[in-house]
């Protein structure tokens, strides 16, 4: 049943060419006092389209409805290539891929579901008198869905759903026709995609977002899963309609494994070691160097450690690949650098790797890399009469590689070039698994200086690099740009600058904390808001 | 065993919600018919893709091309085609193929069907479309010929085409598949992994020549299941579009229209009768061997191919795409010192040698393709006789636009393999040099381009393509 509170009522009233079922859908009160449906007012609030759930997301989310145990095929569904994100709502498209990995990852996990005792019991949530005991069925049917669904289903879903009990009394048996309802939602576009409808039109534009749709964002943003029965709950009482209400669940749902995967998941794809393949052991521990120092600078308070960090955590493989002190614990331990020559995570052979081609470091894709991960910069693409697919030649067949570089500082080469190269100069002396060197790997006589420059000042290592990113300004703003396009699954549009300037300064002025950057994003006014996409 | 169509309510429930119907009327709700009348047996297209050239860089050796043009047979097979030596009566190598390119022959933009200076992930779009590409977009800017053909002679299979993929990971490259409906569109996500695409066509398929007269019943019951789950989505789904906007309703109503696509591959799954008698269900392949840059490509090529074959053979799809490599393929085939990409560029006499090595590989595909339709009785002939098989590097040989003029990424003297004759319509066994056609910028006399190669292929199997992108004319000493 349907918790109604008195301003659902006025809920209702507002709505514009709501039907029952969107009432049944929407819930109860959620909006920030009654009778103001002017919404926070253009163009602060975001476009946005209804994102599908990532391959990670729903894997995740099948395993929270369902139980950690079920077994998922993952491969069944296409990998989200992402650039860097892997939730970019321009790539996400319906294909037979994604019909079929869906259809046959929800045939196994709720093949599997019902052969367990203590999964049924849950997901039933009564016990069944008998294949036609429809009081039973029809309860599961609501219960699950609206975990599946992320909120109360309409009077015709339930009817749809519960018409399979039909094959539980074809076959005698309760679990045939409840297989079917698990198999049914949990390959439901109702699942896949996170639709808002909301349930008020503004007078400016924007829609405001129920409370189930505004526990989505928050459940989805935090843990890159579906909301738990006490969110949903929240929400149904209108709890997540204040910003407190929703700084409340954040906090909750921030301090989980979950919260803790998905903040290092985004800092893998934002700093490109995602696509590290982790069937290499090195790469392996290279993932839980970064992995460690992100979870470090996010719970120390001071976010921009990240980049200073004068300790890493290393197991006793990476220490002997770095040529640093072993780790107290072979397995992994933190472990202070012995020398100024490493800090943060521009040292770490994760990022170092990122741009190699043939095993080679390319200064001009890691001077991409810098310019565009780290200050948000924007690169033009090299023009159409160029190969890029080949390292520069030198004058001389056995040129040093800084010699073979010079090629790019000449002629018209220079107006893309020379903002670009001299940053990945500077990281020259690590190579593409980040270790140190002084000279051309297997050339001793072709000496590295490590001189490089962003934009004219002089540096020279990742640990002066760092620095001169921090000091610049345009770090922090970088930082709250990339978090809000993954926050948004799509890139920004001008519209949106706005609130990365409003999240920039509250990072600023709160020292450098992630998470209260994090938070910000949830508490803001506009969170519980969206408009609709421009054609 | 053939069984009787059968329009019902699932049939009446697509439209409801005002969700616009995608889908072609179908000939077999028509009337009920087998797929083909007797003696005129479908016709089937393959497009397998080589992310490498037909030479490397700086030498002048001549891997594909054979000294003769005319009969394949009694000629010295070059060192490329060595292993396709038992098949010279089965397909014909088209040579001095081009695709133009900005920066030579008097281009000073993209030319129509060209590419940029660069060659890695730019020839895809030309090779396969006929459309010039969009520098640093990696996509094709059209729909591919696969594609095209599929919309025309794959009306009534249970799998409108396979899109398959050799090469996992594009390490470093990038990522693009090479059939599309349309502009930046691909028809799908490609399946590389030999289980999910067996578990997709052979999942809930039933041969006919499986001998019993009733059905398996495990597999009827998981296919009525599955088509009561499916109805009951699409039912509840009928509700979903309240309150969306323009692009939301467009997002659902195509997912809606896949699983609509899904619902009507499942009816066909069980009238397949343009099975030929060979067609069976094979084993289910066992799990792949991952790996940093190598993931078992050599295994899983066989198998996809086999199952192409299969697929064919049980008439569960007509048209196929292969990927075997992508462009600029970053991985290293076992023993191999380079990577296969490289081998085009350095390794002296060792890079020389896995070149040959993984052309060879490559070729392979071709080769057991070609050998399975072979073996597949059709007619008086085989399914082989009725095929199409195309077989395209991403470049040829000669002359680069940054300067060079034996290079590997050059797309002069490029070639393609046609296997299989589509039904007497195509030559087969021989090596074709086309004349050239027309004048460059320059006044240079302008060689053909591959998507005529492709035009021909596609007319001979039963879609008659005279313009293809920004290409017109099938090369007509292709055809007979």
């Amino acid at each position: 049943m349907f918790p109604l509170v008195g301003a659902a009522l006025a809920t209702v009233a507002g709505m514009v060419g709501c039907s029952a079922d969107d009432e049944a859908r929407n819930g109860s009160a959620d909006t920030p006092g009654d009778g103001a449906p002017k919404g926070p007012g253009l163009p602060i609030t975001a476009e946005l389209g209804a994102r599908r759930l990532t391959r990670e997301e729903y894997s995740q989310t099948v395993r929270d409805l369902v139980d950690p145990a079920a077994p998922i095929s993952i491969d069944q569904l296409a990998v989200d290539e992402g650039i860097p994100f892997d939730n970019d709502i321009a790539l996400q498209h319906a294909t037979p891929v994604l019909i079929d990995g869906s259809d046959v990852i929800a045939e196994k996990v709720a093949g599997w579901a019902i052969t367990r005792p203590d999964v049924k019991a849950r997901l039933y949530g009564c016990t069944p008198s008998g294949a036609n005991d429809a009081t039973c069925f029809r309860t599961f049917v609501e219960r699950f869905g609206r975990r599946a669904f992320r909120r109360p289903l309409t009077p015709g879903e339930i009817d749809a759903f519960v018409a399979h009990q039909s094959a539980s009394v074809a076959e005698g048996s309760f679990d045939s026709g409840a297989e079917l309802v698990l198999w049914s939602m949990l390959s439901h576009p109702a699942l896949l995609y996170r639709f808002e409808r909301g349930v008020r039109d503004n007078s400016d534009g924007s829609v405001t977002l129920s409370g189930y749709e505004i526990a989505t964002r928050l459940s989805y943003f935090v843990q890159g899963s579906t909301p738990d029965d006490s969110l949903l709950d929240a929400a149904a009482a209108g709890a997540l309609a204040t910003p407190e209400g929703r700084g409340v669940a954040f906090d909750r749902l921030l301090d989980t494994p979950l919260g803790k995967a998905r903040l290092e998941r985004f800092h893998a794809m934002w700093f490109g070691y995602a696509k590290l393949a982790d069937s290499e052991p090195l790469n392996r521990s290279l993932r839980a160097e970064s992995d460690a120092l992100v979870n470090a600078s996010v719970s120390g308070g001071d976010y921009l450690e990240l980049l200073r960090s004068p300790k890493t955590w290393l197991d006793s493989t990476l220490a002997t690949h770095y040529g640093l002190p072993a780790p107290s614990v072979p397995a992994g331990a933190w472990v202070t650098y012995p020398t100024a020559q490493r800090r943060g995570i521009l040292s770490h052979g994760s990022v170092l790797a990122f741009g190699a081609k043939n095993g080679e470091t390319s200064p001009t894709r890691r001077g991409i890399y810098v310019r565009t991960r780290l200050l948000c910069q924007r690169i033009a693409p090299p023009p159409p009469n160029l190969n890029v697919d080949q390292a520069p030649k030198g004058n001389t067949p056995d040129a040093c590689k800084i010699d073979r570089y010079k090629q790019h500082a000449s002629g018209s080469c220079a107006g893309c070039h020379a903002p670009i190269d001299p940053v990945g100069f500077g990281l020259e002396n690590f190579d593409s698994q980040g270790r140190f060197r002084e000279h051309d790997t297997g050339r001793p006589e072709c000496a590295i200086s490590g001189n490089g420059d962003l934009s004219g000042i002089p540096f020279k290592g990742p640990v002066e690099l760092a620095d001169l990113l921090i000091k610049s300004g345009d770090l922090e703003s970088c930082i709250a740009e990339k978090l809000y396009t993954f926050t948004l699954g799509r890139s920004l549009l001008p519209d949106d600058r706005t609130m990365v300037t409003t999240l920039t300064t509250a990072f600023n002025g709160e020292q450098h904390n992630y998470t209260t950057l994090l938070r910000g994003i949830v508490t803001d006014p506009t969170f519980i808001y969206r408009r609709q996409e421009q054609p | 065993m053939t069984k009787k169509f059968e329009l019902n309510r699932r049939t009446f429930l697509r439209g409801a919600g005002g969700i616009a119907l995608g889908l072609p009327m179908l000939e077999a709700m028509v009337n009920a018919r087998p797929a083909y009348a007797q003696g005129d047996p479908p016709k089937r297209y393959v497009v397998m893709t080589s992310g490498q050239s037909t030479g490397r860089d700086d030498t002048p050796e001549v891997f594909f091309v054979p000294s003769a043009v005319g009969p394949l047979k009694g000629q010295t097979m070059p060192t490329g085609l060595a292993g396709l030596s038992d098949l010279v009566a089965d397909f014909t190598l088209v040579s001095g193929l081009q695709i133009p390119s900005i920066g030579l022959d008097g281009y000073t933009s993209i030319p129509p069907g060209g590419k940029p200076a660069v060659t890695h992930d730019a020839t895809l779009s030309p090779l396969l479309s006929g459309k010039a590409s969009v520098y640093e977009n990696f996509f094709s800017q059209g729909a591919t010929s696969d594609f095209l053909v599929a919309q025309k002679i794959a009306q009534t299979t249970a799998f409108k085409q396979l899109v398959y993929r050799v090469q996992l990971d594009e390490i470093n490259g990038h990522f693009a598949e090479i059939s599309y409906s349309g502009a930046n569109t691909p028809v799908n996500n490609s399946l590389a992994d030999p289980a999910v695409a067996f578990q997709t066509l052979f999942g809930s398929f039933v041969p006919p020549s499986s001998g019993s007269a009733a059905p398996d019943p495990a597999i009827e019951r998981r296919n009525k299941r599955r088509r009561s789950v499916l109805d009951s989505v699409l039912k509840s789904a009928a509700d979903l579009e309240g309150r969306l906007g323009v692009a939301d309703r467009k997002r659902l109503s195509d997912h809606l229209d896949q699983i609509r696509s899904l619902e009507l591959r499942i009816e066909r799954l069980g009238s397949s009768s343009g099975a030929t008698p060979q067609c069976s269900k094979p084993k289910a392949p066992t799990p792949f061997q991952r790996g940093a840059s190598y993931n078992d490509e050599i295994k899983r090529g066989e198998v996809l191919v086999d199952l192409i074959t299969m697929a064919f053979a049980c008439d569960l799809s007509r048209v196929a795409s292969l990927l075997i490599s992508f462009s600029m393929p970053m991985f290293t085939l076992p023993s191999h010192t380079g990577d296969v990409h490289e081998e085009g560029h350095s390794g002296g006499q060792t890079g020389r040698n896995e070149f040959v090595a993984s052309h060879a590989w490559h070729l392979s595909h071709f080769g057991r393709l070609l050998r399975g339709l072979k073996a597949l009785k059709e007619g008086t002939g085989t399914v082989l006789d009725n095929t199409a098989v195309v077989f395209a590097f991403e470049a040829g040989h000669g002359r680069d636009a940054v300067g060079g003029t034996l290079h590997a990424h050059s797309t002069d003297n490029m070639v393609m393999l046609v296997g299989g004759s589509a039904g007497g319509k195509l030559k087969t066994g021989q090596h074709i040099r086309p004349a050239t056609s027309g004048t460059h910028q320059s006044g240079a006399a302008k060689p053909r381009h591959p998507a005529s190669v492709l035009m021909s292929c596609m007319t001979a199997v039963g879609v008659p393509t005279t313009t293809l992108g920004d290409i017109t004319g099938s090369v007509a000493e292709l055809l007979v």
